[in-house]
């Protein structure tokens, strides 16, 4: 998932600096769209989260 | 550029007759402004929380652990009270549409009224799911209560999609003709879905999660220096900054496409954004600074060379037009513009900044920094990213001027010839003063309320 | 097709008029209810009752204005322009209504309780008088066409206008309390049925009275209004509106409290519909009829649709969260409002 959302996020960023058509806006604006959905499913994951603090 | 004369016959006199010349215009337009300052933070929340707290109730069904469903309790509470504050200034919005702008609502009602019609089923949507969301929790079964939130979600996007567009249409007029100063023909597709409100839309969504995000982050964050630091405390900062961490860096991204299109169909805007007085390619960016009316320089700034040139067309070479290629008359005040715009740019660097700590932490050691200076630093993200935003709608509005309807009608042609604005004003100061405490009153009682696991 | 998004226009007149009203009702009895101990039970109930529904009440005003300015701009233009103080007031009550409703439900101490209280009931009171003014501003033909051209106060403090507010204000208090003796009977706490009951017969009678008595000051007031309301289909309304406002007043006294809740909103309905009749064929009498008060077609019908394709999901939404209300499934539990005045 995290490398999914850091692939989406790389093409978002040439997608939309590099380019001005409308096609390459939907799809750059999608890719960072993705980009943070997959990034908060990512960061935000259970798992993660149940791990209790060690050195609070 | 059009010219002159084709510009003057585009124009829109008012269809409405008489009324005399409105001498507080200004009263007019601050009492509009300041009523969507008080309702925009509200809109960013309308558009990202519910995203946040559903999110955090899927999180509970996925792991049946009720800390989750607790924290998306306090937040759907929570998100009720601003949604109840919205649904009053956007009331008063409503309100101030026609009796500060009567001219300008006769005129082109027809033809982006319908965005608000939308806008309005959604708004409708959005209070009844909220309600029943909200006043539902272990009324429903589970999975049935995450499905009554989902339209909230999509209530809160739609709404605000609708109203966007209607503020593309401003900078952008389309969908209608103007034949002997008079409004014909309306399209109100055609005026919905205008050039310019793609990224208006986009870069406003981002707003909300980076608003939203860093504030509620911000209220965890000051528990946190204060030694709650259990779990529910844990994840509430994890979710609220992850929404706002991966946000912040794509709005860069998202502001260099609405500057570029800003470039292109509202050249006066940026120029005024950045103080450009004549014409030039090449042309530089000055950081800070102040322009000076007279002479047409930016002085005292810190100047970057090409750097607009850069920014606006990707081209260093390429021309900016300056303020001189219309009259007086027709250009923004270019010091309100020039310093909300670059102190939204400025904020949103630093919240990028930020959030790229967060993200590079988060990839080395999968959890969120440690450091107490990051959660200081949260603290001041929230409120740092209302500015930002307030900024950046005085640098849109602002950079409107004098154009209500851009190049189509006047503010001061679109105001109405009422009198006793500045009565108006004054009242309406006092009354958002006095709610603006009664709802920090409010929230800080909420948040005195232990809201625990075990309250289910 | 004006007029079928006049007759939108008016389906949201109507319900705001009917659930609108019936909330600002509520806060004419909160201010009346009485001291902290007799009071509180009241309030609470009051409390109880409105808060899962009240946000979606009042939408419907903003539904009205953006179905206005859309389809018949002009006329939004100038009665908002004309009509600048009143609207302007019953903004300002909106606000305060709002802040002070949502902020008592807060209130740890009796001085609170009754500032926000307080707060709360004259707004419930300002905003009726000042929308029915307006509302009587418009059928008496004072609203010039023009921007801003008579901003007087007789535009607003006329006899007809001063006493559609005060019919606004009885008939929101006699809804109020229909409602509130429904919903108390739901609650289980049949004395304040008793209460409410008492209070919706009593506010019932002086709104028809007042009624009457209004229709007599339009006679001589607004004699074209007059003849709108007492001949034809305005007639017909009025008088609709009589005999759904006397079988409330009858289901109440005999106790059938659901029914009533429906004859009620019948008697405002048609009420608003008789008002529209009456104008036909005027937005604003004299100066403005509905053909040029009308947005071209392509706006009227993008209009329509789109209002219609949404109402097509609102309306099964709306009758979903009534249908959980009246079920008691987002019921919080009911308590009189002194329970938080005990020192914790």
């Amino acid at each position: 998932m995290t490398k999914i959302a850091i692939a989406c996020g790389i093409a978002g960023v040439i997608l939309m600096i590099g380019f001005e058509y409308t096609v390459t806006r939907v799809l750059g604006v999608a890719a960072l769209f993705a980009f943070i959905v997959c990034g908060v499913f990512a960061i935000a994951d259970p798992e993660l989260l149940a791990r209790e603090d060690e050195e609070l | 550029m059009p010219d002159a004369a084709i510009l003057f016959a585009q124009q829109v006199a008012g269809s409405l007759p008489g009324g005399a010349d409105q001498p507080d215009l200004l009263q007019a337009r601050q009492m509009q402004a300041l009523s969507l300052g008080v309702h925009i933070p509200l809109v960013c929340f309308g558009i990202a929380f519910p995203a946040m707290f559903l999110f955090v109730e899927g999180l509970y069904l996925r792991t049946g652990d009720a800390v989750y469903k607790s924290l998306a309790k306090r937040w759907s509470k929570v998100a009720l009270v601003l949604f109840a504050v919205g649904v009053v200034t956007g009331t008063i919005l409503s309100f101030e549409m026609g009796l500060l702008w009567p001219q300008f609502m006769a005129n082109f009602g027809s033809v982006f009224g319908f965005a608000f019609g939308l806008e309005g089923i959604f708004f409708f949507l959005e209070a009844i799911f909220l309600a029943i969301y909200v006043y539902g929790w272990e009324r429903f079964p589970k999975g049935k209560h995450l499905l009554v939130g989902l339209p909230v979600a999509i209530a809160g996007v739609g709404g605000s999609f609708c109203v966007i567009s209607v503020n593309g249409w401003m900078n952008h007029p389309e969908g209608f003709k103007v034949v002997g100063g008079k409004v014909v023909d309306p399209a109100p597709l055609d005026a919905f879905f205008n050039a310019n409100m793609w990224h208006e839309e986009v870069h406003m969504y981002l707003a909300g999660y980076i608003v939203a995000g860093f504030i509620v982050a911000g209220v965890y964050a000051w528990a946190w220096l204060r030694g709650r630091r259990d779990r529910y405390h844990r994840i509430a900062l994890t979710v609220t900054l992850a929404f706002a961490c991966l946000a912040a860096p794509c709005q860069i991204i998202v502001g260099d496409w609405a500057g570029r299109s800003v470039a292109a169909s509202q050249p006066i805007k940026l120029a005024a954004f950045e103080g450009v007085y004549e014409t030039r390619s090449g042309a530089p960016i000055t950081i800070g600074g102040w322009f000076d009316k007279a002479t047409g320089e930016v002085k005292y700034g810190i100047q970057i060379p090409r750097g607009l040139s850069l920014l606006a067309h990707h081209d260093p070479n390429a021309t900016v037009a300056g303020l001189r290629t219309v009259a007086a008359s027709d250009r923004p005040p270019v010091n309100v513009v020039r310093f909300a715009f670059q102190t939204m740019v400025g904020i949103g660097t630093l919240l990028a900044l930020l959030a790229a700590v967060f993200l590079v932490t988060w990839l080395r050691h999968r959890r969120m920094p440690r450091s107490p200076w990051f959660h200081r630093a949260l603290l001041l993200a929230g409120p740092l990213s209302l500015v930002a935003l307030i900024a950046g709608w005085i640098t849109t509005e602002v950079g409107r001027q004098p154009w209500i309807a851009y190049e189509v009608m006047r503010t001061s042609q679109a105001v109405t010839a009422a009198n006793g604005l500045s009565i108006g004003y004054a009242f309406l100061v006092a009354v958002y003063v006095a709610l603006g405490a009664a709802v920090l009153w409010l929230l800080r009682r909420l948040a005195r309320r232990p809201e625990r696991v075990a309250d289910g | 097709m004006a007029e079928v998004c006049l007759i939108l226009t008016l389906i949201g007149v109507a319900a705001y008029a009917v659930l609108g009203s019936a909330d600002f009702g509520a806060g004419l009895w909160d201010l009346t209810a009485g001291g902290a101990e007799r009071g509180g039970r009241v309030r609470g109930m009051i409390q109880h009752s409105m808060s899962p529904v009240w946000e979606a009440n009042h939408v419907w005003l903003v539904f009205v204005l953006v179905m206005t300015w859309t389809a018949f701009p002009v006329a939004f233009g100038a009665i908002f322009s004309n009509l600048a103080v009143p609207l302007f007031l019953a903004a300002i009550g909106i606000i305060f209504r709002g802040a002070a409703f949502a902020l008592r439900g807060q209130a740890a101490t009796i001085r609170e309780a009754r500032f926000l209280g307080a707060l709360f009931a004259s707004s419930s009171v300002l905003i009726p008088f000042c929308l029915g003014s307006a509302a009587g501003a418009i059928a008496s033909g004072r609203v010039p066409l023009g921007n801003a051209l008579d901003t007087s106060p007789g535009v607003w403090l006329n006899p007809t206008s001063i006493f559609a507010g005060c019919v606004g204000i009885v008939t929101g208090a006699h809804l109020a309390a229909v409602y509130l003796a429904g919903d108390s009977r739901r609650a289980g706490q049949e004395d304040l049925v008793r209460e409410f009951r008492t209070r919706a017969l009593l506010s019932g009678v002086a709104a028809g009275v007042l009624a009457l008595a209004g229709l007599l000051v339009v006679r001589d007031d607004a004699p074209r209004l007059y003849d709108g309301l007492t001949s034809g289909w305005g007639l017909a309304c009025i008088l609709l509106s009589a005999a759904a406002g006397i079988a409330t007043l009858v289901l109440m006294w005999r106790g059938s409290l659901e029914p009533a809740r429906a004859t009620g909103a019948l008697a405002v309905a048609a009420v608003i519909a008789g008002w529209a009749l009456a104008q036909r064929p005027y937005v604003l009498p004299t100066s403005l009829t509905l053909d040029k008060a009308a947005a071209p077609d392509a706006t009227l019908i993008a209009l329509a649709v789109g209002v219609g394709i949404g109402l097509l999901i609102l309306i099964p939404s709306l009758v979903y969260l009534y249908r959980l209300v009246l079920r008691g499934t987002l019921d919080q539990g009911y308590e009189p409002l002194d329970q938080r005045f005990r020192p914790q």
